[in-house]
């Protein structure tokens, strides 16, 4: 294969008020035509500012950014020319899809880009009709992408790079907010677009979804502080038990049973396929018998509901008719419990919790929301409403609004009528929550995204609300983060808070949650323990919902007597080693 | 749902007339009789204008009250601002149709001030105020009814077409891009508050203390907005060169009818006014 890129960085740096700092300190390598790229590592590793150097976003657009060495797109440096220009050959997709829309409806936002590179106007027509119809945006072609879900914009931002059909695509975290199937969906059109048009994809990922990107890939280089640790194929890559967990990352969960199980080499599962077969073989059709399993988990009936909710229905003003996002919904939330809102992009989850806190208002009257007692269908005060139910957006900069971290956790304090002795002493409380204490005067800038999420977390919780919705919470973070933040998360429940989570990571859900609400098309698809939900596979499909990789693994090799509602790889691990397999 | 929360002055797709209508033909037209209005200073003629804009705007166009809710803030406050040049309105000569004697009789002497003059109200005056604040409102229908059916992507390629230099193509870009990108960082700002909190109250003095912690989070987001929309734009190639339509821009012949008509109106009503004084006071 002809060499396309070739990158030879010796530094990538940016100026802030405390000095350079650098975010990449030597990255050389090639990319071939026609190569699937996987770049990997913890947040604050440099992939992003890797990324962005490739075509030429930094040093040219990026203030105070500096780059030391050279890229070179076939055979020729980028240097000195625009990121019009080059965006032409070498499309970015940014991880955050607000900043990349730029236009008023979809159909607008897909054509953008081809219509900037003066293309026939029939081709830019077949070009969006090809795009729209592969990423489910066919029925949102005239809405407004800001009114858009997380995941739809994310849609929006793929699919305005891909129709450009640059000879190289780069995508930042492509597909942290896409509901399951979504992801596949995405990474199967990009693989479709690198085998038919020998377009390249250099995609990045903090970890999180290893499972989605194994089996598509055909090169992964993982990087740790700044620096290339290594670059090979996938199962070289992904079966090297050590390597990912000095570099702070975990292997998908099919490889990760095998090795627990004694496997080694590069014969090892990476993905779901090869899992089937390698346990297909591995495992002795007589050695488990079959199990009459209780049902393990059940929501605890007889607790009394903390939130009531019945017959919502919620229409966001637009077009003719308005946007339909919540059709009927009813369901219970228990006291105590974490509970995960789960659902395909658009699916009314985050509109769901933005009703729950009272910032938006049903648009049917006869709907009932009862929050720990409050009937927010009858006059309440919003002030008293916030103690007892709060929320965490998904994007912690979206309500940050001091510069230092002590100074945001007390804004909320200011209007309580605290005294300010009252409020330095619940401040103190609030930075031990996420150990922020160290970087109490340090500007929330200077901070990694996932300091961000603790920062806006701690400054909900310092509220103390009784109910504390989390929407999306681990996007944008690594596999630590991440699980620094759902472990905090159970520290609450074990307080007695009842937690809501909205996600798209169905691991997180397994690991974590005692209750689970899908919804579908704004209406309660699913509502159960994880178990009875994620045996559903075929009721989950409908609202673009997979089951973990590990529950599907056991649900493909049910003829072996393993039960299909195993949800984590610990508990399928244990089952195994019951048996003696 | 809060006010904030419905669009305002941005593109909102429909099926209307207005929205169907060629972007070109339709400028033309809007500019016309926005124009037109501008030059006259007598209500009777700036109202028939006025009325048919509010008519393209509301039953044809469908642009609901809370989308028009700025442009209703703009044109009151400028009407209000314009107040003040009103009470200095009353020089017999600045009439050439009314009665000179009859337009400046004082209704309301306010106070004499040194170099500027007196200050009173007269019936001159306050007609003079009233045909500024149909002017206005004239103004601010059209652009209502431009921004609310025309998509902001035809017009920058219509221009890019038309080779205008790529640092105003980037103007015309942010402007589109400005207000809805304000308006969702506000929106989010204040509800995250909300969510610590804060609200907004009657009080004033609590109201203005509520709107300095909007707007400190606001500007410093607005700081980087140049360079963000910079970066959205050059990665989609925009200003790298030729520029193609997705949807063509073609001119039928009821456009052609329409933008000479409106040439052709606007050419007459203005000799009419320049010869014949039609619309001065």
């Amino acid at each position: 294969m002809a060499e396309i890129l070739s990158v030879d960085i010796e530094k990538i740096s940016y100026l802030t008020r405390q000095g350079e700092i650098t975010a990449v300190k030597e990255a050389k390598f090639k990319v071939n035509r026609g190569e699937y790229l996987l770049i990997m590592g913890e947040v604050g590793s440099g992939k992003t500012s890797l990324l962005y150097s490739l075509n030429g976003v930094i040093p040219e657009l990026i203030p105070n950014s500096r780059l030391t060495g050279d890229i070179k797109y076939m055979g020729k440096s980028i240097r000195g020319r625009e990121v019009a220009d080059i965006s032409k050959d070498i499309g970015l997709v940014l991880e955050d899809p607000d900043t990349q829309i730029t236009q008023l409806t979809v159909e607008d936002d897909l054509a953008f880009g081809p219509a900037n590179m003066g293309l026939p106007p029939e081709e830019v027509r077949e070009r969006v009709e090809f795009i729209v119809n592969r990423i489910r945006l066919s029925g949102l072609k005239e809405r407004n992408p800001r009114s858009l879900s997380g995941g739809q914009k994310q849609c929006v931002a793929i699919g305005g790079v891909l129709t450009f059909l640059p000879n190289i695509v780069i995508l930042d975290e492509p597909i942290s907010m896409l509901d399951p199937i979504g992801k596949d969906q995405v990474l199967s059109l990009l693989k479709e677009l690198n085998k038919k048009y020998g377009i390249t994809i250099i995609l990045s990922e903090s970890g999180m979804e290893i499972e989605s990107f194994a089996g598509y890939v055909d090169k992964i280089l993982i990087m740790k502080d700044g620096e290339l640790v290594k670059m090979g194929p996938p199962h070289e890559i992904l079966t090297d038990s050590e390597m990912m967990r000095k570099c702070g990352l975990r292997m998908p969960q099919v490889t990760e049973l095998a090795v627990r199980l004694g496997g080694k080499g590069l014969d090892l599962p990476i993905t779901l396929e090869e899992a089937e077969k390698y346990f297909n073989q591995k495992l002795k059709r007589e050695s488990i018998r079959p199990v009459q399993r209780k049902v393990v988990q059940i929501i605890q009936k007889e607790k009394k509901p903390i939130i009531k909710v019945k017959n919502l229905y919620y229409t966001y003003p637009g077009l003719e008719k308005g946007i339909e996002a919540l059709r009927g919904v009813s369901f219970n939330i228990y006291e105590g419990e974490i509970a995960a809102l789960i659902g395909q992009n658009g699916s009314g989850k985050s509109t769901l919790a933005l009703l729950l806190v009272g910032i938006l208002k049903p648009t049917n009257k006869d709907a009932e929301i009862i929050v720990d007692g409050i009937d927010l269908q009858k006059k309440y005060q919003f002030k008293e409403l916030i103690k007892h139910i709060n929320y965490v957006y998904q994007n912690p900069d979206d309500q940050i609004f001091c510069e230092k971290v002590k100074e945001e956790l007390a804004y909320g304090l200011l209007e309580q009528g605290l005294t300010p002795k009252e409020i330095d002493e619940r401040v103190e409380e609030g930075l031990k929550i996420f150990n922020l204490k160290e970087m109490e005067d340090m500007y929330i800038s200077h901070l990694d995204r996932g300091r961000r999420t603790h920062v806006a977390i701690s400054s909900i919780m310092i509220i103390d609300p009784k109910i504390l919705i989390i929407d999306e919470p681990t996007t944008g973070l690594d596999e630590r983060d991440s699980l620094a933040v759902m472990e905090k998360v159970k520290e609450l429940k074990e307080r007695g808070k009842t937690i809501i989570f909205i996600t798209h990571n169905m691991n997180l859900v397994a690991k974590y949650a005692d209750h689970v609400i899908a919804l579908h098309e704004g209406k309660v698809l699913l509502d159960g323990t994880c178990k009875e939900v994620f045996s559903q596979s075929e009721i989950l499909k409908q609202s673009y919902i997979a089951p973990p990789q590990i529950t599907q693994l056991a649900q493909k090799l049910i003829h072996f007597n393993i039960p299909p509602d195993i949800t984590t790889v610990d508990e399928m691990y244990h089952f195994l080693i019951q048996h003696e397999v | 749902m809060g006010i904030l929360d419905h669009p305002m002055l941005e593109y909102v797709h429909k099926d209307t007339l207005m929205h169907r209508m060629n972007p070109i033909s339709k400028t033309i037209f809007l500019v016309s009789l926005t124009l037109l209005a501008q030059f006259y200073f007598d209500p009777r003629y700036i109202l028939p204008i006025l009325v048919f804009l509010i008519i393209l705007a509301k039953p044809i166009s469908k642009i609901p009250n809370s989308w028009l809710l700025p442009m209703y803030i703009i044109g009151t406050m400028s009407v209000l601002e314009r107040g003040y040049n009103a009470a200095f309105i009353y020089a017999p000569q600045y009439y050439r149709i009314y009665d000179p004697q009859w337009m400046t009789k004082t209704l309301l002497y306010i106070i004499k001030l040194p170099v500027i003059g007196e200050a009173k109200i007269t019936i001159g005056g306050l007609i003079w105020l009233l045909a500024m604040g149909m002017r206005y409102f004239t103004a601010l229908f059209a652009v209502s009814v431009f921004l609310y059916t025309t998509r902001p992507s035809d017009i920058i390629q219509f221009l890019a077409r038309k080779k205008v230099p790529k640092t105003l193509l980037y103007i015309v870009f942010a402007g589109f891009n400005f207000f809805p990108i304000l308006l969702r960082y506000a929106r989010t700002i204040m509800n995250a508050q909300h969510l610590r909190g804060i609200e907004f109250s009657n009080n004033p003095a609590k109201l203005i203390r509520t709107l300095v912690r909007l707007f400190h989070p606001l500007i410093i987001r607005l700081t980087s907005l140049a360079d963000t929309l910079t970066l959205s734009a050059s990665i989609r190639g925009f200003g790298s060169g030729e520029f193609s339509y997705y949807r063509e821009i073609r001119l039928s012949t009821v456009d052609w009818v329409l933008i000479i008509g409106s040439l052709v109106f606007f050419g007459i009503m203005f000799a009419f006014l320049v010869l014949f004084n039609w619309g001065t006071l």
